[in-house]
């Protein structure tokens, strides 16, 4: 098991949380910003040396990426290629003036799920590789501490202002 | 496996909520995200994923309850996968390889001072 440096522990674990309370391609892009990461701290050559050698439940997808990793129909040029669709969803969910995604008449809207409807919902191998890259570190031990969670995102604010609310009235 | 059980448990969550409040689109996006992680855990392969994908694409462009019933039907079975995934979870808890290396649940520490 690889053990992490806490710095990048704790920003993997913020990722891993934007990514599961995020939807609709915003989570992938937080997903592929994980794998990045990862990559860059752990050293590519370490992470093909490990999925070559993975003996898990989905060794053989992890031994097929871990061999076809440097290859023109291997998982390196895919991410890389991966990278402009995600990050024009993003682009287009950050400028959404309604995160919480309920008014749907609104043009950006449409803008973001013109764009979000491009990114596949179930990607074997970059799931696969995703499983991997915690499992192998010492990240697969901990649990994701519940404010890194964007829980106020999908509730569109709302509950934060009431509070705010309540607030000045005591203090007053 | 504590942290993808956390995150499983994150989206199972949130979809459940979606449900409730009939946001269907974030709904089946957040299933389909909890299935993706299955299937790694499980090893299992889907022969159905190119039209799932596509029927949640066009479900994102222009929602409508034919195509939702449509992917209903695939996803009764794919909550199969999600089960048995989670009962892989709970083995290796029960096995103690759910913390990995260190934080065996009945791990005592012992701390010394001289």
């Amino acid at each position: 098991m690889i053990n992490l440096n806490p710095i990048f522990q704790q920003l993997a674990q913020r990722k891993i949380a934007f990514f599961s309370s995020s939807v609709l391609g915003n989570d992938i892009y937080y997903m592929k910003e994980f794998v990045d990461i990862m990559i860059n701290v752990v050293g590519e050559d370490e992470i093909i040396k490990l999925l070559k050698n993975d003996k898990s439940n989905n060794s053989s997808v992890n031994n097929k990426i871990g061999n076809d990793w440097h290859k023109s129909i291997g998982i390196k040029k895919s991410l890389s290629k991966f990278d402009k669709l995600v990050e024009q969803t993003k682009s287009a969910y950050d400028l959404l003036e309604d995160k919480s995604l309920k008014k749907k008449e609104k043009p950006d809207y449409k803008n973001f799920t013109n764009k979000s409807k491009n990114i596949t919902a179930i990607k074997p191998n970059l799931y696969s590789l995703f499983v991997f890259l915690i499992t192998c570190t010492s990240l697969n031990r901990m649990s994701i501490p519940q404010e890194y969670y964007k829980i106020l995102e999908h509730r569109g604010n709302k509950p934060m202002l009431g509070m705010d609310k309540k607030r000045v009235e005591l203090d007053n | 496996m504590k942290l993808i059980s956390g995150i499983i448990n994150k989206k199972i969550e949130l979809y459940n909520e979606m449900e409730l409040t009939h946001e269907y689109i974030k709904s089946v996006w957040h299933f389909y995200s909890v299935y993706s992680i299955c299937l790694v855990l499980t090893g299992l392969k889907d022969k159905h994923i190119k039209k799932k994908n596509l029927l949640i694409s066009s479900l994102i462009s222009s929602f409508s309850f034919s195509k939702y019933s449509k992917l209903q039907k695939y996803m009764k079975n794919d909550f199969i996968i999600i089960n048995s995934a989670l009962h892989l979870l709970e083995e290796l808890k029960e096995d103690g390889d759910f913390y990995g290396d260190y934080d065996m649940p009945d791990m005592i520490a012992i701390s010394q001072y001289d």
